[in-house]
């Protein structure tokens, strides 16, 4: 029996794979996709095909016999039920699980160049669907029902938990609950395998919520199955189905309930070291006077440090606040009018604060001062992104700002993406930054009138005519000379005289007036290390041994780089473990404890 | 071949019906002394008898003598010299019973039976 | 008395709120051929499926005796349930893999020839019963479970039917439970009889005990109010009751004619019976 299915499986996968990969071939071919790496197309539909075949794999559990009249005979074969079924289940799974490692190697394969769908996230969706359709096949005798069936139980109990369980932290005060504009991009941007937000694990529980009940429903109910329209069968399915589902969405519940206070927690250093925790509900100060809570309406989503004094964040809601750590006092900056009005980026900078918002598919920048007070009411200018540039499928970034005759400009660069860089100016101008390869952007700094931008391959330097900016510099020694950006941290870099960054596996300076890298020093490996500006004037080179499991600060500074401290225990494999520089110390995350280390001298502070 | 009919309508058992019929054939020399009795299974087969039924005619024809089973091979006649003539007696006196039976339910009187046994017997 | 080879024990199945069989517990011995018989809907078709494994008893259970397993259980119906298509040969190849059968050819039926290439969907209805009887039979079944196949065969095929599960019977003592109700010239196979009628037996008995002892009386004339009657059927030209259970006394003490009957018509007495209290209900 099982070789037989086995067999059977393998067919009609054949089947799948050669559609899914002559489709795209056929398309690109006759060149309706535009012209796109062929493995990207590729995997992209092979990814998502296997959705579907998830899907197909789990409805065709009897499906055959059912077609051919051959239950019966099925039946009166010398199994019991559950040999029966682990024999039918066994070749999907093989072969889902076949398939699935085929598109994991294929999506290792592709290396960084392109971005595909993370495949542990596609396996837990695999399994959820596939286990679904499976454990409904027995049920639903109708093919077409059983599909459209297991794809709306699946879509349904998807949202249906999320909300159950965003209900536990309304109840629980936190107001989960998303408002304005929340359930768009904002709140789904969270999801991602690195990060640490529950709202993955919410998701991963779902999905495993669905697969285990359903499983454990078919399982235990199928040794009653037989081939009548049985009642036993389908009572015994339907309370295990019920039963488990209540017992996963109280553990779910739990779980999340447990672990809701413990996400999110973003920990800043002020200039006069206090510590600054933000959590989803809200901020803490910590001091040597005592902790200050502040509770906020919506959870928060963004957090960045002005001056180390000032802290402005945004919420899920897409309002922009600004937590005052001096005065203990948060204000309001800009409440989003409508769903539409969210805050896309926001950087603080020069007690100003400059902030994208997306009314419509326009972008606008606005500006607002962070020091006005609340009393005044809200001080917001606006300019609007012009709109071919709103088009762009990328995040703009930020990365300088000045002032010349009296006008303000900001400098932008689109990630990853083909539109080169642009100055835009406060009366609305656009000017484009002639940057022509087409190369991805992988950092953009402003410095002495000079834009310093750093591609794959090489490293261009742009000096500003005032109207214009023109290539003064190509740094094209096969290496670039990369220096970290940090989403640019200082968006109003002073004058300065050399950059330090890393070219290819040396530490090196870029000398400004001269426009020549030279290299200093060797590292000992260019992978894992960072050489980074956090603030003007001060270079720090940080280096990740993930053998060792230790973090090195150094400090560079007059051509020479100083240690500065080793960290011990910190493993960048580890989920959660991150280093946090900010302007008065480092904050170091290791397996969920957080260290805090104050300049000049990373000696500890504890509280 | 031998003639074996069996009447389901009629009140005697299958296995008697066997019996006696294969009496007759033994009785009359179409079976002779070591011949080969037709197996069980293919009798059944024929007469759409149980096996056992008939394999019960065989182990009562053994019992009285006509047949003996040989291990592995199957049944043979085998035919005892003596009282066969009783035999064939108390059989033509069972026909002749039934045959009566009938004959006087018709409301023939033992004249007309005599008169129609010489007439057709004469024919012969 | 030969061993139990397979039993029921209280079994119940319902198809919705109507239980198809209702309580029910019988057990078979080694080599025993019963016949189930009863009217339409009477629970034997679920009954013999319940046997066969396929349809899970709401209530009670199938034992098999010592040495019996589901391998060596055959089952046919006239569902005539195989993976439609198959060739024969696939179908063969299959069978035998599943139930470890050690011959490698393919059973034939004496004077039945089937190509091996064909599909199961192309073979008619007589010719798909016997590919899958030869399927059944070289398993060396046990158990031999039979659901009104006979029925729809023609007389040749019907023949061929009857011959091979007799020569089954002898070659490898083989429990047969068939259900069948229009006996005809199968009458004479059966060793017991089971009757049912509405999900319960209302009958058990071996055959020759039954043929003793239910008789008919043709003919006007009132019985005595002792002898029960199990049916009567009468109309303008003719009066039939059936009486069981029969005791040779009577014969003796009262004048009437007491008539032996087939298999057949003892079944039909007691169905009809079954059908009468029905009506009373």
């Amino acid at each position: 029996m099982f070789k037989k299915e086995f067999a059977n499986v393998l067919k009609q996968t054949g089947w799948f794979v050669a559609a899914a990969l002559a489709l795209p071939a056929a398309l690109l071919a006759v060149r309706l996709i535009p012209r796109q790496p062929y493995f990207a197309v590729f995997l992209s539909v092979f990814q998502w095909g296997l959705l579907f075949w998830a899907l197909f794999l789990g409805a065709s559990f009897l499906a055959r016999e059912r077609s051919q009249r051959a239950l019966e005979y099925v039946l009166t074969l010398p199994y019991s039920r559950l040999g029966l079924l682990l024999r039918l289940t066994a070749p999907r799974l093989i072969v889902l699980g076949g398939l699935w490692a085929l598109s994991l190697c294929a999506y290792v394969l592709k290396g960084n160049e392109y971005s595909a769908v993370d495949p542990l996230f596609l396996a837990f969706l695999y399994i959820g669907l596939f286990a679904t359709s499976l454990s409904l096949s027995p049920i639903i005798e109708n093919f077409i029902a059983l599909c459209l069936g297991s794809i709306f139980v699946w879509f349904l109990a998807f949202p249906a938990h999320t909300y159950l369980l965003i209900a536990v932290g309304w109840a629980k005060g936190f107001q989960l609950l998303p408002g304005a504009g929340a359930m768009g991009l904002g709140f789904l941007r969270n999801i991602s395998y690195g990060s640490a937000g529950y709202i993955f694990n919410l998701l991963i529980l779902q999905i495993v919520l669905l697969a285990v009940p359903f499983s454990a429903a078919l399982i235990l109910s199928f040794r009653k199955f037989d081939a009548r329209p049985s009642a036993a069968f389908a009572k015994k399915y339907f309370k295990t189905l019920g039963l488990s589902i209540l017992i996963f969405a109280a553990a779910a519940f739990v779980m999340t309930f447990l672990s809701v206070s413990m996400r999110f927690r973003d920990v800043y250093l002020t200039s006069d070291h206090k510590v600054v925790k933000f959590q989803s509900g809200g901020a803490r100060i910590l001091s040597r006077e005592g902790i200050r809570r502040f509770k906020t309406p919506y959870p928060v989503s963004q957090v960045k440090s002005a001056d180390g004094i000032h802290f402005v964040f945004s919420d899920y809601s897409n309002n922009l606040f600004c937590l005052d750590t001096a005065i203990a006092e948060v204000r309001t900056i800009y409440r989003a009018a409508n769903r539409d009005r969210g805050i896309w980026q926001f950087w603080p900078y020069d007690g100003k604060v400059v902030f994208l918002v997306k009314p419509d598919s326009a972008i606008v920048i606005s500006l607002a001062d962070i020091d006005k007070p609340t009393s005044a009411g809200l001080n917001v200018t606006t300019i609007p992104f012009p709109a071919e540039w709103a088009q762009s499928e990328r995040f703009p970034r930020l990365f300088g700002t000045g002032v010349n005759h009296g006008r303000h400009f900001w400098l932008f660069y689109f990630e990853q993406s083909k539109k080169p860089p642009l100055r835009l100016w406060e009366n609305g101008r656009v000017e484009g930054i002639p940057l022509s390869d087409h190369k991805p952007i992988r950092s953009a700094l402003y410095v002495n009138d000079m834009v310093i931008i750093e591609t794959a391959e090489e490293t261009k330097i742009f000096q500003d005519r005032g109207t214009s900016f023109e290539l003064v510099r190509e740094i094209k020694d096969g290496i670039s000379f990369s220096f970290y950006d940090l989403d640019a941290r200082v968006l109003d870099q002073p004058k300065a005289e050399v950059i330090y960054g890393k070219h290819g596996d040396k530490i090196a300076k870029l000398d400004l007036k001269a426009l020549q890298v030279t290299d200093i020093a060797p590292l000992k490996t260019a992978h894992g290390a960072w050489v980074a500006s956090y603030f003007p004037g001060s270079f720090l080179l940080t280096e990740i041994d993930s053998q060792a499991k230790t973090l090195k600060v150094s400090s560079i500074c007059d051509d020479k780089v100083k240690l500065l401290k080793v960290f011990r225990n910190f493993d960048s494999s580890r989920q959660g473990d991150r280093f946090d520089v900010q302007k008065s110390g480092i904050i170091i995350h290791r397996k969920g404890t957080v260290n805090v280390y104050a300049f000049p001298d990373l000696l500890e502070i504890k509280f | 071949m031998v003639r074996i009919n069996v009447d389901l309508a009629s009140p005697v058992p299958a296995y008697q019906q066997v019996i006696q019929a294969l009496k007759i054939e033994i009785l009359s020399g179409r079976l002779k002394d070591g011949d080969r009795l037709i197996p069980i299974r293919e009798l059944a087969k024929i007469l759409k008898l149980n096996p056992n039924t008939v394999a019960k005619a065989y182990y009562t024809l053994e019992d009285e003598g006509f047949v003996e089973s040989r291990q592995g091979s199957g049944n043979w006649v085998k035919r005892r010299a003596l009282d066969l003539d009783g035999l064939r007696r108390s059989m033509l006196e069972g026909e002749a019973k039934a045959f009566l039976e009938k004959a006087f339910s018709l409301g023939a009187t033992i004249e007309d039976v005599r008169r129609t046994i010489e007439r057709i017997a004469s024919h012969e | 008395m030969s061993d139990t080879i397979l039993e029921a024990r209280e079994l119940t199945v319902r198809f919705g709120r109507k239980a198809a069989v209702h309580d029910v517990s019988v057990a078979f011995a080694t080599g025993e051929t019963t016949f189930i018989a009863g009217s339409n809907g009477a629970g034997k078709s679920t009954l013999l499926r319940c046997l066969a494994g396929v349809i899970v008893p709401d209530q009670g259970e199938v034992a098999l005796g010592p040495g019996l397993t589901r391998g060596k259980i055959g089952f046919i119906s006239d569902r005539l349930s195989l993976y439609e298509n198959w060739t024969l040969q696939e179908a063969w190849r299959f069978h035998k893999n599943e139930f470890r059968i050690e011959t490698r050819e393919m059973p034939r039926i004496e004077g039945f020839e089937l190509e091996a290439g064909r599909k199961i969907k192309s073979l008619s209805v007589g010719e798909r019963t016997l590919f899958h009887l030869s399927l059944l039979l070289a398993q060396r079944p046990a158990v031999l479970l039979v659901d009104e196949v006979v029925h729809g065969l023609d007389p040749f095929l019907r023949e061929k039917f009857l011959e091979t599960v007799i020569e089954a019977m002898d070659e490898l003592k083989t429990a047969v439970i068939m259900v069948n109700h229009t006996l005809s010239d199968t009458a004479q196979i059966p060793e017991r009889v089971l009757i049912m009628d509405d999900g319960r037996f209302i009958l058990d008995e071996r055959r020759e005990e039954l043929e003793r002892k239910v008789k008919k009386v043709s003919g006007e004339g009132d019985l005595p109010p002792y002898i029960p009657c199990l049916f009567a059927a009468s109309s303008e030209f003719r009066k039939d009751r059936y009486i069981y259970p029969f005791r040779e006394d009577w014969r003796r003490n009262s004048a009437i004619n007491f008539e032996d009957i087939g298999l057949d018509e003892i079944v039909k007495a007691f169905i009809g019976g079954a059908y009468v209290q029905k009506r009373v209900r």
